[in-house]
């Protein structure tokens, strides 16, 4: 349906590898990934690389998937507060459903995502997992 | 503003597997010339709303082909704004009449995805989230509402027999629908062997995947007081958008985009809301009928679960809500869905609806969403006899 670009994860490398976000100069919020223009109306950004710190805020599992997680599922998705401020969505590991609770303190973790194919890329990223664990 | 509904058509919806989506089409767009007793050279511009023909059916361009199938040489071309693609063309039919360039224009939702796999409808219906940052994590549409109502359900104390009452209640509504996706009961125990889809909702809490098409035909009111029939007027057609990413927004359980189309459209209509007689609304879950009828105004937040376990929101209660059936019985064929509340509204205010017919309503309000609560069009249809 479409292509998973090499190019698009070599562009996206600092974001989906390393948690780095963006500050505006102007007022100094933090956005994870980057914004184009600031709630302040700036426009003009630095880079911000978060610590991984995060509390859960939000879970749930997918069973049905769209096709690049058809070999993953069930997996955990969820929606965590970075300890700076923004919000997330990312993968959660290493952990069950069952044991998921609201306010979990997570952590940052680096994951493979899916795989694009038997001959394509490997496609990694980060996934949060409970800090108890690190 | 007034425009004027002067033709409805719509097909059942369901899994549709003999028919394509240019059957779909072209029985939606027909039955609505022939509600409306119009010819087709009578059109002046065909507004089409799909979402996912480009990605599972290989089929664009569905403006032209949308008008070729009537032979129509008239201008045509396809309006996307994920599930509110359907009311997104209406509006901008309704702005083309109020423009002065176009006095009688049509517009058609439609929806193909029972030819493609479960997954690759999944996939199809991601392409309206933020690729890289929802998308590419694994997150699929069920489980970004599902994230949004566990934080809704747990702070409102909303119980499992609640929320499942909005299912219930609008698949007894479906029952009296002949076109409806589903036309049974369901009852609270179906949900305790409900699959699981995304914790907290079940299969029971999801709309369907659904074929199907609608048609409304639009023109100015002088054009349908020359008709010399009835009519029935859209009075406002209100739009706004959210963040597309979730986890970009400052609450994630109010529908900002739902609040401000509404209150745009009430001032617009220059109506309140004790004024409305009956409302279509997006319950694509369970627990966005709740949210969407808390954030349009209708109820404070936290109160229409409890509103609904009352029956305020059935045929027989104070505020009658997706008669039709709602996306979860009557179906969701997403390109087709805002319009289709449209006929049903049509229908309704012009005394069709048969066995769901209300007593005389005078005023209703459609509620159409894209992606979560993002894209959002508020519009409100008047009586007029």
């Amino acid at each position: 349906m479409y292509k998973n670009s090499p190019i698009a994860a070599w562009r996206n490398q600092k974001s989906a590898y390393r948690l780095e976000g963006v500050s505006c100069d102007a007022c100094g919020a933090l956005f994870f990934p980057r914004k184009y223009r600031c709630n302040c109306s700036g426009r003009h950004f630095s880079p911000f690389q978060f610590s991984g710190n995060a509390v859960l805020l939000s879970f749930t599992q997918v069973s049905i998937p769209s096709i690049e997680f058809i070999d993953y599922s069930p997996y955990c998705i969820g929606l965590v507060r970075l300890e700076e401020g923004p919000t997330v969505l990312m993968q959660l590991t290493d952990v069950a459903f069952e044991e998921l609770s609201p306010g979990m303190p997570m952590i940052a973790v680096f994951r493979r995502y899916f795989a694009a194919g038997n001959d394509g890329m490997i496609f990694y990223g980060i996934k949060f997992a409970p800090a108890e664990l690190a | 503003m007034e425009i004027a509904v002067i033709g409805v058509g719509h097909t059942e919806f369901g899994e549709l597997w003999t028919q394509s989506l240019l059957d779909l089409i072209a029985r939606a767009q027909f039955e609505a010339l022939a509600d409306a007793k119009l010819e087709p050279e009578q059109i002046d511009e065909v507004f089409v709303a799909n979402m996912c023909a480009s990605q599972l059916l290989g089929q664009a361009h569905l403006g032209a082909l949308a008008a070729d199938i009537l032979g129509l040489r008239s201008p045509a071309f396809t309006i996307e704004a994920a599930c509110a693609s359907g009311s997104f063309a209406v509006r901008s039919a309704i702005r083309a009449l109020l423009s002065g360039e176009s006095t009688v224009v049509m517009v058609t939702g439609a929806e193909k995805l029972m030819d493609a796999s479960i997954e690759q409808v999944a996939t199809s219906f991601m392409s309206a989230s933020v690729r890289d940052v929802e998308h590419s994590k694994g997150a699929t549409f069920p489980t970004l509402f599902a994230l949004v109502a566990r934080l809704y359900l747990e702070k409102y104390k909303i119980t499992r027999e609640q929320y499942a009452q909005v299912s219930i209640k609008n698949h007894g509504h479906g029952k009296k629908n002949p076109l409806a996706h589903f036309q049974r009961d369901i009852s609270f125990e179906d949900f305790a062997n409900a699959p699981m889809v995304a914790d907290p909702l079940t299969l029971l809490d999801c709309s369907p995947i659904s074929d199907g098409a609608a048609c409304i035909i639009l023109s100015t009111i002088e054009f349908a007081r020359s008709l010399g029939r009835p009519y029935v007027s859209i009075i406002a057609c209100e739009a706004a958008v959210d963040s597309v990413n979730i986890a970009d927004r400052a609450s994630l359980i109010d529908l900002k985009a739902t609040t401000l189309a509404a209150d745009k459209a009430f001032a617009r209509a220059n109506l309140k809301h004790s004024d409305i007689d009956v409302l279509e609304v997006h319950d694509a879950f369970s627990p966005a009928e709740l949210m969407v009828l808390e954030s349009l105004g209708f109820f404070k937040p936290g109160q229409a679960a409890a509103a609904t376990m009352d029956g305020v929101t059935t045929t027989t209660g104070s505020l009658p809500v997706n008669l039709s059936g709602g996306l979860k019985a009557k179906g969701h064929p997403v390109g087709a869905t805002g319009v289709a509340q449209i006929v049903e509204l049509t229908k309704q205010l012009r005394g069709d609806a048969f066995g769901r017919q209300l007593k005389n309503p005078s005023y209703a309000l459609a509620h159409n969403m894209g992606g979560i609560g993002t894209s959002v069009v508020v519009t409100i249809l008047a009586q007029r006899s």
